[in-house]
C-alpha cells in the first residue's frame, strides 16, 4: 500500500495527465461527429482485420480435420470412377442401372511408419484388419503407388513398399497396351525399372507408366511415373527402362488402399 | 500570495472571455478558410506560478480547456490540447531553464526572465498546443499538410496576440 502511495506521488502527475487525456478522448469520440465517424470506421477496419487474422488461425487448426473429411470424400469419390467398376452389361440392351458394378472400395490411411535408406523397405499403415484392411490389397497415394499390404494386426498393417527388392507390380504404357514388371534394384529412391517390355514396342521417353489392371492390387490406370531412360540391353529380347516415379514415397502422409470387392469371384474362376 | 491567486483568478476570467467572445467569431467569420485559429487562452497556464504542482496544473487545464469547448461546441478538442500543453509545460521550462536557474517563487513572466527567454517559452508550448489541437480536430494523418498548414497559420497570429498582451500588461507575476 505504501509502494502504492509512492508511486502515486511519484507519477502522480503522469497518471492525472492520462486520466484527464482518456476523458478528452472519450469526449471527443462521443460528442463529436466527424471524429466518432472517423474513430468508429478506423476500429472497425482494426477489428475486421484482427478477427480475419484470428479467422486465419482457426482456419489452419481446423485443417487437418478437414484434410481427414477430404480424404473419406475422396476415397468414396474413387470408387466412383469408370475403370474402377466392373463392366456388368452383356447385351446392347441391358438397362443402364444394372451394367456396372462397384468393383474397388478405398480406405484412406496415414502412413505411420516409412523408411527409404534400406533395399528393403516397409510401411506402416494406421488401419488394420478392424478396417478391412488386409493381406494382398494395394496401396496408393494421390499421384502414385505405394505398395502392397504385407500384414495386418487389427489397428495397424504393414505394407511392403514399392522400394523393396521382391516387389513386383504389373505395369503398362498407358495408350500403347504393353505390360510388364516393375521392380526397384535398391539404389535410387525415385527411379524403378520396368522389365519384360518386349522390343519390338515402340515407346520413347517420357511415356507414362501407369498400372496395367492385370492382378487385382490396383485397377487399371493408376499413374506410377513416366519413362526417364530406354537402354537397349544385348541379350534378352527386351527393353530395360527406367521409370522416374510420380509420387515421393520419401515425404508420404496419406493413401488409400484398395480393396477389391470381387477378389474372391475372381479366384474362383482362376482356380478352376 | 492571495495577489498571485487573485491575479490568476482574473486573469483566468479575462483570458476566456477575450477568446469566447472576441477571437472565437473572428476565426469562425471567415468563410471556408478555417486555417487560422487564434488561441490566447494558454497563456493563462503558460503564466501560472513556477512552484505550482503539476496535478494542479493539469486540473486547471482540464477546467479552462472544458469551458473553451462549451463555447466551441467541440467536447475535449480544446481540452485535450490544453492538457497536453500543461503536462509539456514542465519539461519546456527545464529544457529553457536559465543558467542561474529558477526562483520558484516567480511566476514564467517577461518582465521576470527578459523578452528572448518569455518567447522561446511560449512559442515551444504554443506551437505544441496547435499542432496538438489541429491533429485532433482532424483526427487523422492523412491530412497532415493541412494539420501543418493549420498549426502555422495559426501559429504566427497566437504568438503575435500572446507577445501583445504581455507588451500591454507586462504582469510581473
Amino acid at each position: 500500500m505504501g509502494n502504492l502511495l509512492q508511486l502515486l506521488l511519484r507519477y502522480g502527475g503522469f497518471l492525472l495527465f492520462l486520466l484527464l487525456e482518456g476523458i478528452c478522448f472519450y469526449m471527443i469520440v462521443r460528442y463529436n461527429k466527424k471524429q466518432n465517424l472517423i474513430f468508429t470506421s478506423t476500429s472497425n477496419i482494426f477489428v475486421g482485420s484482427i478477427l480475419d487474422q484470428y479467422d486465419d488461425v482457426a482456419k489452419f487448426i481446423r485443417l487437418s480435420e478437414d484434410v481427414d473429411l477430404l480424404r473419406k470424400e475422396n476415397a468414396r469419390l474413387k470408387s466412383f470412377i469408370k475403370t474402377d467398376l466392373y463392366d456388368n452389361s452383356y447385351r446392347l440392351d441391358t438397362f443402364l442401372g444394372d451394367s456396372v458394378r462397384m468393383r474397388y472400395e478405398y480406405i484412406p490411411v496415414k502412413v505411420i511408419n516409412n523408411s527409404i535408406a534400406k533395399k528393403d523397405n516397409h510401411i506402416t499403415l494406421n488401419k488394420g484388419i478392424d478396417h478391412e484392411v488386409q493381406k494382398h490389397m494395394g496401396v496408393i497415394s494421390n499421384n502414385g503407388v505405394i505398395g502392397v499390404v504385407k500384414n495386418s494386426s487389427c489397428c495397424f498393417s504393414s505394407v511392403m513398399s514399392i522400394l523393396h527388392r521382391q516387389t513386383r507390380i504389373s505395369a503398362s504404357i498407358r495408350s500403347k497396351g504393353y505390360f510388364g514388371s516393375l521392380v526397384w534394384n535398391g539404389e535410387n529412391s525415385r527411379i524403378m525399372q520396368l522389365n519384360e517390355i518386349p522390343r519390338h514396342a515402340i515407346i520413347v521417353v517420357g511415356d507414362t507408366v501407369e498400372t496395367s489392371g492385370n492382378s487385382n492390387l490396383f485397377p487399371k490406370g493408376v499413374q506410377i511415373g513416366i519413362i526417364k531412360e530406354i537402354n537397349r540391353k544385348e541379350g534378352p529380347n527386351s527393353y530395360d527402362i527406367q521409370v522416374e516415379l510420380s509420387n515421393d514415397i520419401a515425404n508420404l502422409q496419406y493413401g488409400y488402399v484398395i480393396k477389391d470387392l470381387m477378389k474372391k469371384q475372381l479366384e474362383e474362376a482362376i482356380d478352376e | 500570495m492571495s495577489n498571485i491567486v487573485f491575479v490568476n483568478i482574473l486573469r483566468f476570467l479575462a483570458l476566456y472571455f477575450l477568446q469566447v467572445l472576441i477571437l472565437r467569431p473572428a476565426s469562425i467569420g471567415w468563410e471556408g478558410f478555417f486555417y487560422v485559429n487564434v488561441h490566447i487562452y494558454p497563456l493563462f497556464i503558460l503564466l501560472l506560478p513556477l512552484r505550482m504542482s503539476k496535478p494542479a496544473i493539469l486540473l486547471l487545464a482540464f477546467v479552462m480547456g472544458l469551458l473553451i469547448d462549451m463555447f466551441y461546441d467541440s467536447p475535449g478538442i480544446h481540452t485535450s490540447a490544453l492538457l497536453f500543453m500543461a503536462y509539456a509545460r514542465s519539461y519546456v521550462l527545464s529544457y529553457v531553464e536559465p543558467r542561474e536557474g529558477y526562483n520558484v517563487n516567480y511566476s514564467p513572466t517577461k518582465k521576470r526572465f527578459g523578452l528572448n527567454w518569455f518567447f522561446q517559452y511560449a512559442s515551444i508550448l504554443i506551437a505544441l498546443q496547435l499542432f496538438f489541437y489541429h491533429s485532433v480536430e482532424e483526427f487523422t494523418f492523412v491530412y497532415i499538410i493541412d494539420i501543418l498548414l493549420k498549426t502555422f497559420y495559426s501559429y504566427l497570429l497566437s504568438i503575435i496576440f500572446i507577445m501583445m498582451v504581455m507588451f500591454l500588461f507586462n504582469p510581473t507575476d
